[in-house]
């Protein structure tokens, strides 16, 4: 059974790769030329490094060692095109959503709230990388329906 | 536990969802029958067989039912608003996202007629206003839900709606912004 840490933990897994993927497509982004896209970017990876700041600390918190980031990551495909980048943030974002979504599951009062406007704010920001509205964001077992 | 399939009858959801405590009420509520079953000669004819193997309604069900009760109001607002052809295009799958959670919920959609909007642009504040409501009872369901599985369910069809939500056309006077 997944315990509250484990799944603060997971999330803290993804927020680690999430800033270090933001950042990656920030960089090869042109904020004159692309500056729809290089908006959207910069807002996530300041979210998502707000969200791995303050998981750090709740983790500490709760007695536990926060689960470093990883000392290197595999970049997504596609970063040379602008599509390719909507693309990989895109992935990012839903990735995300589906973690957030676990959190929910693993997680009651006052946490599960925030889980849960985590995954909202990952379900819109999903808009912004040209996703469309799902019918079940982050819980793709039911994606079929 | 979480599920990972679709799911089959209400009441089997909820038991998947819970993750056996529905079980647990369950086998409690057998112990409890047996013993007034030999102590109490003079129990009220209303305690048939039947009624007395019907288990409660748990807390997590009335949540269900509350929600599918808030999901029939919010399609009744969409169907009223179906009647302009040109909002159609726009709350289509907003219809097919309520229905399918619906669905999942294992529940029967009572669609009250909504009143009837004056013009598109009523029809279409009437959505979002409805959404908006909608959205909100979900996320507070999700929050009070028992089952962790529940929950992930209720938090997901509240993201959904406010995926749907964005991508409505801008209320009157919001313009581009500056």
């Amino acid at each position: 059974m997944t315990t509250e840490v484990d799944a603060l933990q997971a999330t803290l897994t993804a927020e680690h790769a999430a800033v270090y993927v933001y950042g990656l497509l920030g960089s090869r982004t042109s904020q004159t030329a692309e500056p729809e896209l290089y908006l959207a970017l910069r807002a996530a990876y300041e979210a998502h490094r707000e969200r791995r700041d303050t998981l750090i600390g709740e983790i500490a918190a709760l007695a536990a060692t926060p689960t470093p980031a990883a000392p290197a990551y595999t970049p997504p495909a596609g970063l040379d095109t602008t599509d390719g980048r909507y693309e990989a943030a895109l992935a990012l974002e839903r990735a995300c959503a589906s973690t957030y979504a676990a959190l929910v599951g693993a997680t009651a009062g006052l946490r599960r709230l925030e889980a849960i406007a985590l995954l909202n704010d990952a379900a819109a920001r999903e808009l912004s990388f040209r996703g469309t509205p799902e019918i079940f964001p982050g819980a793709d077992e039911y994606a079929d329906r | 536990m979480l599920p990972d399939r679709p799911l089959v009858r209400r009441r089997t959801a909820l038991t998947g969802a819970l993750g056996g405590i529905a079980a647990t009420v369950l086998a409690a509520g057998c112990d409890t029958g047996d013993d007034l079953g030999e102590n109490d000669a003079t129990a009220s004819p209303s305690s048939s067989p039947s009624a007395a193997q019907e288990p409660e309604q748990t807390p997590d069900e009335a949540l269900v039912d509350d929600v599918l009760a808030r999901l029939g109001a919010a399609v009744a607002v969409l169907q009223a608003a179906r009647r302009f052809k040109q909002v159609r295009p726009k709350i289509a799958p907003l219809l097919h996202a309520h229905r399918s959670h619906a669905e999942v919920l294992e529940g029967e959609l009572d669609e009250a007629p909504a009143p009837r909007p004056a013009d598109p642009s009523a029809a279409t504040e009437a959505v979002r206003s409805s959404e908006t409501q909608l959205q909100a009872s979900l996320v507070d369901a999700a929050g009070r839900a028992e089952s962790g599985a529940l929950a992930k369910l209720l938090a997901s069809m509240s993201a959904s709606t406010t995926q749907h939500l964005a991508t409505l056309p801008p209320p009157p006077g919001a313009g581009a912004p500056a």
